[in-house]
């Protein structure tokens, strides 16, 4: 099933940041801060990390590239969802620069290593008895629509 | 997580409350990472580590996990929404009818830092 963020989804990842989750292939999970988050196509989220941020993750995700992400702050709250995918590592080139700079000048983060995670999994952690639910299995119009009978706050439209 | 509490030096309570999918993953492996998502400042950057169990209304009343009694755990913990109803959540946000089903205990083995320039850095 295709995977599309929904406007929502991306404002609050972009705003927040995230938690980013790795375990290694024993189940041993590692937790990291993806401060700054950029959406760079309707199913991948870039992270720059800085180097101490990275080197929690590095080593389980070079033999288990899955990463789980949540939203940080009061967007774990306010945007209950988890998102899954392949997360790919990039230290160099104009894919790592790119968003090195904007991290750069957005959070002053030196960035050691851009982490873009290929979203194709997305599931629901609204309290209650949706929690769980996964919702990659909607079409994305479905998922908007969804959303939108539960939520409406964006929080880029909400602050600026 | 709402409803979430410590209990003797080295464990984390959360409600067995609408887990679902959490509660199936800690049954196939109980290593669990804790963070804190919300607020992050304040010094709150932290991520605990350790093993976790789901102590349902089932579980024999003697079960002991890492010194954590179930009854202690279920008698305190057991009816979670009734002893600290969460009367400052908002209504879009909070459940309309809670459901427990236990509680989970985390044993606590260690934690780390995520505080930007610190992460990684071993705290416990």
């Amino acid at each position: 099933m295709t995977v599309k963020l929904t406007e929502r989804m991306q404002a609050w990842i972009e705003t927040m940041g995230c938690h980013l989750c790795v375990a290694t292939p024993q189940g041993v999970p590692y937790v990291t801060l993806g401060r700054f988050a950029s959406v760079t196509a309707d199913d991948e989220v870039a992270f720059a990390l800085a180097q101490d941020e990275y080197g929690i993750i590095s080593t389980a995700l070079k033999t288990n590239p899955w990463v789980a992400l949540g939203v940080s702050k009061q967007g774990g709250i306010r945007a209950s969802f988890q998102f899954k995918g392949i997360g790919r590592v990039v230290t160099q080139g104009p894919l790592f620069t790119g968003i090195a700079a904007e991290a750069k000048e957005a959070q002053g983060i030196d960035t050691y290593a851009v982490i873009y995670v290929k979203v194709s999994e997305i599931y629901c952690t609204k309290p209650g008895a949706e929690a769980g639910q996964r919702l990659d299995m909607m079409t994305p119009d479905e998922v908007c629509e969804w959303e939108k009978k539960r939520w409406q706050d964006i929080p880029r439209k909400n602050t600026k | 997580m709402r409803f979430v509490a410590t209990h003797m030096d080295d464990k984390i309570l959360i409600a067995d409350m609408f887990l679902l999918k959490t509660k199936m993953n800690i049954k196939e492996n109980p290593e669990v990472a804790v963070a804190i998502c919300h607020p992050l400042e304040e010094g709150r950057w932290w991520v605990f580590r350790g093993k976790a169990v789901d102590i349902e209304y089932g579980f024999p009343r003697d079960f002991d996990w890492y010194g954590a009694n179930a009854t202690d755990i279920l008698n305190e913990w057991g009816n979670w929404n009734k002893s600290e109803p969460p009367d400052e959540v908002p209504p879009d946000i909070v459940f309309p009818k809670a459901a427990q089903r236990g509680v989970v205990v985390i044993h606590v083995e260690e934690a780390y830092s995520i505080e930007p320039g610190h992460a990684g850095e071993k705290i416990l």
